[in-house]
């Protein structure tokens, strides 16, 4: 039966998408070069033109045209004019800015801007932002080496994308060879997904790829990518990574499944500063400095090795400080690898212009339906103030009242029943409060990771629990990223930062590692406390991602 | 429209049963000299022969001009209804003392007649309606011309108004302490729901103000200061809203409020301005007054002519009909349909069949996506059930706390919230939805607020209260001991159960008064309309094309008129019956027969004239006469009056008459008189100029 098409397009350039529509799946395909997916909850996905998509899909050849196309195709109603007009508008501005080397430059280091349109040069050259880094010369503009990326973010601010036909610097070549067997015994090949994210990085190796960010679920092996990308540049990397125990977790990964000898590979951190072809940094080392205001002194280690590659792991978090330096290197090739793209201060643009735009992005429960990942069962347990909390509670001001409900001390009683209920699993149990998580491993009887534990005991703490040596670990927000524990399936949610979705989709990612059965998901919430409204918040991102949440409440009755 | 016409049988008996003079006169224009003693009804066969004689009565048509179609078409549309429909109807058009002489010159020509069955109306005469009404075009009357292209749909919709509905319920501290929103929440408003800013007209005081003053007039905004969002009153409007929500929505825009603010009455029906928009055709493009008219011969119908200029402007203000630079036009589709959205697309494909998959989405986000093929009923309770957060082609909305609060607020509980969100979803909704409802719920219910009488009651009083047959019909809910709640705002009621309970009637209620809320009239119902038939009114097309040769006849009949040899006042008279178009060919000159009427006009110091002119008219039977005159120390005036009598004074003769129109008597000295000049009544009585 001709249902009429599984999209509906409207004005405001969002797409949703039937997932229930007998040609979902097509529609699917023919969307995910030009739009972008927002949410893909169960039934209705969405997904939305930005110029930036836009743009991307541009740069890959396709034009208005077959956008349109696909849009009429799949759609249950006449697309909005509007939103064709948009796209075609768009997809026209990209190609009248080109940024090419500069064959009559003095120097290696300049490029040239080439802007056939006047009236766009000349609105480039009226740019107060862009005046201080453009040279005009006939044709163009001059542009730095040094000044590539902000150029272009200025640009694309502007509305004013730039073909970057420049070369990217080879950087020096370093040979990452993948195994068919990882060193621990187990075969290793590159699951289907995977080949894809790195092919459409890669980009044939045309001008305008070799930069960009592959959003892939928690679990579902976005290291692997990278390496994958790695061997596929075949030159010197550089991987920055959200922490010490991350860090190791890379090196440990490539000694793993690749054949990079150990002496290639470095540790760039607080505790060491060896610099290698391949050299894994953290974000905090890079964003050392001895006092506010000073230059950050480790921004060298972009700057004086010729890198070929540059991976940026968990890239929602890129601090700040780092898009300045990133902007600088945009001659290099750069990955960004991420879960979950939502970032608190709203700079998701930021990192889609300097870092890349979005390459690869599959959906969570798309890779749950095909065994990539693990199926998770995510459960809500509101669990009541004690009275005499409930007192402090009602007199309490805001903050002292997301502490009391935080730290409802039946929590631990919960956490032991459920620990309790599932024997066979390995379990996490996470928490914000560093007093609760303290009792927790106390009554749980089990070791306790926090920032204040140094690395080594955090590692052998983990290892522990990779071994098996340990069924549960409690862990602060140290283990919220980045932590690669294969065998957890269970975590225990027991407080968190307020409403963060990242934090929680995070989280969930530690347990998402595929086993032969489910995990499960709890997260403890004080009854009719603000913490409801955090966790309501919370929930959101997977949600989104078509994740449901059973909950459940266990009445006063259950604890007198 | 089917409306009762004359038959010839009225037509003759009104000849019969009239003013034998002017029938006379009539015959004896027409047909020649009367020879006496004649037969009345005999006359009366003669002249519907004369007129059906196709000669004739072309030649009748041929003499109409392009005004007196347009009259002729009116008349026949309005059929019998009241004197004033037609100078109603033909207001902006024609003034009413050039109707009546075009009515006048009709009923002479023996086009109209005034039907005595239908008490005096006017209409088209019998013999001459079939040939009259072939050469008429209802369309130019209209001044419709084909629609070129079909315009934007009505930006009133039903998702609008539940949208806006839904913000305003879910609102927090929207309003000013004047009743109106913030900046903030306006800019909120207007981001959910652009149409409510006209693209030619950015300011917020058009379609916003209307939708707001709707919202206030249906009591769904209740309150200046300090306004609070009343979900009753919003159910209230669906549930009246029998044909369709747009139209009981718009039409509370026009409203009558009570003295003491208590009460609003609709001006115009809901009903009838439906039955009026869909009475009006999308292929046609009004031009002029046209719509007016239109929509005055349309609500005339049904005896609501007098609403005309609020049907009207309902239809504008809401886009119902839009005003373009050719005239007015009306979308195709249906108004009423809530599904539409003005940012709706058009289904892709005419033929695809319905959809299985339920137009209302609620997935595990809590987020609840209301398709364009939902209808009034779904809009309306997600309205209630969630809070809009984004409106395009599909509507998305929340449900949350505060959302569920709200709902709980308007008397929907839990059960229903999930009930009907499942049904509209057509599936179970997500575990963590339900658990929060019914959580929700225990939350809300921890804390109650009523509203009512509280009884404090202690001892025996207290067991009367708990007791007493009297109370239990109440329905007395215990708060705790010795505190009792009525639901009521109605203190009789509980004064008199407290004396029958036989306790002592408190002297005085402790506590704020509660108020009262705005009671909402509908419009009293209109007459049946027949839209279709209305509209088929406009889709006649003339049987057949107008004779356009009524100046050439004119002139033929003015060199025939040379050529006879009569009295020259007798030539003067032929004439100017040739030019009132009642000579219809050169045989009428020859046995025209017309006794003298007398002088008509005098003026000055022709004092003997000015008598004659009076004493003719008083013989006549009051013709009417229109004098200038100067009274002492005054200046000129202009009067029109009905001759009663000439009574001699000792300053001379004095005219007594009757202002026309009036009971108002006057008195006119001769002498005074500048000029006086007699109308002569029609055949059939109308009142027209005489011409020389």
């Amino acid at each position: 039966m001709d249902m009429g098409g599984p999209l509906i397009v409207q004005s405001d350039m969002t797409i949703l998408l039937d997932a229930h529509d007998p040609l979902f799946e097509e529609a699917r395909v023919a969307l995910s070069p030009f739009a972008v997916l927002e949410k893909s909850p169960e039934h209705m996905h969405t997904y939305r033109l930005t110029p930036l998509s836009l743009w991307n899909a541009a740069s890959a050849g396709l034009g208005a045209d077959a956008i349109e196309n696909a849009l009429a195709r799949f759609s249950r109603y006449e697309v909005p004019s509007g939103v064709i007009h948009a796209a075609r508008d768009f997809i026209a501005r990209f190609g009248t800015l080109v940024l090419h080397d500069d064959p009559d430059a003095d120097s290696t280091s300049e490029l040239f801007l080439e802007c056939a349109d006047p009236a766009v040069a000349a609105e480039i050259a009226a740019s107060r932002r862009l005046v201080k880094y453009l040279v005009p010369r006939p044709g163009g503009f001059g542009v730095l080496l040094a000044d590539r990326g902000t150029v272009k973010q200025e640009l694309i601010r502007l509305g004013r994308p730039v073909r970057d036909e420049a070369r990217l610097s080879p950087g020096d070549p370093f040979t990452v060879s993948l195994r068919d067997t990882a060193a621990s015994g187990s075969p290793f090949t590159l699951r289907p997904y995977q080949d894809d994210a790195v092919a459409a990085f890669m980009g044939g190796n045309t001008p305008g790829n070799g930069y960009g960010v592959i959003v892939l679920p928690c679990g579902s092996g976005k290291t692997v990518v990278g390496m994958a990308v790695m061997s596929a540049v075949g030159r010197k990397t550089l991987i920055v990574t959200t922490n010490i125990a991350a860090a190791h977790q890379w090196m440990d990964e490539l000694h793993d499944k690749t054949a990079v000898a150990h002496d290639d590979i470095g540790e760039y951190s607080g505790e060491r500063k060896i610099v290698k072809p391949i050299t894994v940094a953290t974000y905090q080392i890079l964003t050392w400095r001895q006092e506010k205001g000073e230059e950050f002194p480790h921004f060298d280690l972009f700057r004086k090795q010729k890198w070929g590659l540059v991976i940026f792991d968990e890239v929602h978090l890129l601090p700040a400080p780092v898009f300045r330096v990133v902007a600088e290197i945009q001659a290099v090739r750069r990955l960004g690898l991420t879960a979950t793209l939502v970032r608190e201060d709203g700079h998701e643009e930021d990192v889609f212009s300097l870092v890349g735009p979005k390459r690869c992005d599959v959906p969570w429960k798309e890779l749950e339906r095909r065994g990539f990942i693990a199926t998770a069962v995510c459960r809500e347990v509101r669990i009541p103030l004690p009275q005499r909390d409930q007192i402090r509670y009602a007199a309490a001001d805001q903050r002292a009242r997301i502490r009391i409900a935080a730290e409802n001390s039946r929590k631990v009683e919960a956490v032991l029943e459920l620990v309790e209920n599932h024997p066979e699993d390995r379990i996490l149990v996470i928490g914000q409060y560093l007093d609760q998580l303290g009792a927790l491993a106390q009554a749980l009887k089990a070791p306790l990771i926090t920032g204040k534990i140094p690395n080594p005991e955090r590692e052998r703490i983990y290892s522990d629990f990779k071994s098996g040596k340990e069924r549960i670990i409690v862990v602060s927000k140290v283990a919220n990223f980045a932590v690669d524990l294969p065998d957890a399936s269970m975590a225990i949610q027991t407080s968190g930062t307020f409403g963060s979705r990242q934090e929680e989709a995070q989280r969930l990612g530690r347990i998402l590692r595929p086993k032969k059965r489910n995990s499960y998901f709890y997260s403890l919430v004080s009854l009719y406390t603000i913490e409801e409204e955090f966790s309501s918040n919370r929930r959101r991102f997977l949600t989104e991602q078509g994740y449901r949440y059973a909950i459940e409440a266990w009445d006063e009755a259950e604890w007198n | 429209m089917e409306l009762k016409r004359p038959a010839v049988e009225d037509w003759r008996d009104a000849l019969v049963a009239g003013d034998t003079n002017s029938f006379l006169l009539l015959v004896r224009n027409y047909l020649g000299a009367v020879k006496t003693p004649y037969n009345k009804h005999e006359l009366v066969s003669r002249l519907e022969a004369f007129m059906q004689a196709p000669e004739n009565a072309a030649a009748i048509i041929g003499f109409l001009s392009d005004d007196e179609l347009a009259v002729v078409a009116a008349v026949e549309l309005l059929g019998p209804s009241a004197p004033t429909a037609l100078v109603e109807l033909f207001a902006y058009r024609m003034k009413p003392e050039t109707l009546d002489a075009v009515v006048a010159s009709l009923v002479d020509r023996l086009v109209l007649f005034r039907c005595p069955a239908a008490d005096y109306a006017l209409a088209v005469a019998p013999p001459l309606r079939d040939a009259a009404l072939a050469v008429v075009d209802f369309g130019r009357f209209f001044e419709t011309v084909p629609a070129k292209t079909a315009p934007e749909p009505a930006w009133l919709t039903g998702d609008l108004i539940c949208t806006v509905f839904s913000f305003l319920f879910h609102g927090r501290k929207q309003f000013r302490k004047n009743g109106l929103l913030t900046k903030k929440a306006q800019e909120a408003l207007v981001a959910l729901a652009p149409e409510l800013v006209h693209s030619q007209m950015p300011q917020l005081e058009t379609r916003y103000s209307d939708v707001m003053e709707c919202f206030r007039n249906t009591g769904v905004i209740e309150g200046v200061e300090d306004p609070s969002v009343n979900a009753d009153a919003f159910g209230a409007v669906f549930d009246r809203a029998d044909t369709g929500l747009v139209f009981e929505f718009a039409a509370a825009r026009h409203c009558e409020v009570s003295e003491d603010g208590s009460s609003r009455s609709f001006v115009v029906d809901a009903k009838l301005l439906r039955n009026v928009f869909e009475a009006i055709p999308s292929e046609v493009t009004f031009g002029g007054m046209g719509l007016w008219r239109y929509v005055k011969y349309v609500a005339t119908s049904c005896g609501c002519g007098q609403l005309t200029d609020f049907i009207v402007d309902l239809l504008v203000r809401f886009g119902f009909v839009h005003a373009t630079k050719q005239g007015y036009s009306k979308p195709s589709g249906d108004a009423s349909d809530a599904k539409r959205s003005a940012k709706t697309p058009k289904a892709k494909k005419a033929d695809a069949a319905p959809r299985a998959t339920p137009t209302v989405i609620v997935d595990g986000s809590h987020v609840v996506k209301v398709l364009p093929e939902a209808d009034d009923d779904a809009r309306r309770f997600v309205a209630v059930a969630a809070r809009p957060e984004r409106r395009d082609v599909v509507l998305s909305a929340i449900v949350d706390r505060d959302s569920a609060f709200d709902a709980f607020d308007a008397g929907i509980g839990a059960d229903t919230l999930s009930r009907r969100l499942a049904e509209l979803s057509g599936g179970p909704l997500p575990q963590s939805l339900l658990f929060s409802f019914e959580s929700w719920e225990k939350e809300y219910q921890s804390v109650r607020l009523y509203f009512g009488f509280t009884i404090v009651a202690k001892g025996p009083s207290a067991m009367a209260m708990e007791h007493s047959p009297a109370m239990k019909r109440l329905d007395v809910r215990k708060l705790g001991d010795g505190i009792y709640f009525v639901a009521t705002d109605a203190r009789a009621d509980i004064e008199s159960a407290l004396v029958k309970a036989g306790l002592r009637l408190p002297s005085r209620v402790t506590g704020a008064t509660p108020g009262s809320r705005v009671r909402v009239r509908k419009a009293a119902h209109p007459k049946a309309l027949d839209p279709a038939s209305c509209r088929a009114v406009l889709e006649a097309k003339p049987g057949k094309a107008r004779p356009n040769d009524g100046d050439r006849r004119i002139a033929a009949l003015h060199r025939a008129l040379k050529k006879l040899d009569r009295k020259d006042w007798e030539l003067r008279e032929l004439e100017a019956r040739i030019n009132k178009k009642i000579v219809l060919n050169e045989a009428q000159l020859k046995v025209a027969d017309f006794p003298s009427v007398g002088r008509l006009e005098a003026g000055s110091l022709d004092f003997l004239g000015k008598a004659r002119v009076a004493e003719d008219a008083i013989a006549s039977g009051g013709a009417e006469l229109d004098i200038q005159y100067k009274p002492k120390g005054g200046d000129v005036i202009r009067v029109l009056v009905v001759p009663v009598e000439l009574r001699k004074e000792t300053e001379g003769l004095v005219l007594v008459a009757r202002i026309s129109g009036t009971d108002k008597g006057i008195e006119i000295p001769i002498s005074a008189v500048s000029k006086i000049r007699r109308l002569r009544k029609g055949f059939f009585g109308d009142r027209r100029h005489e011409q020389h």
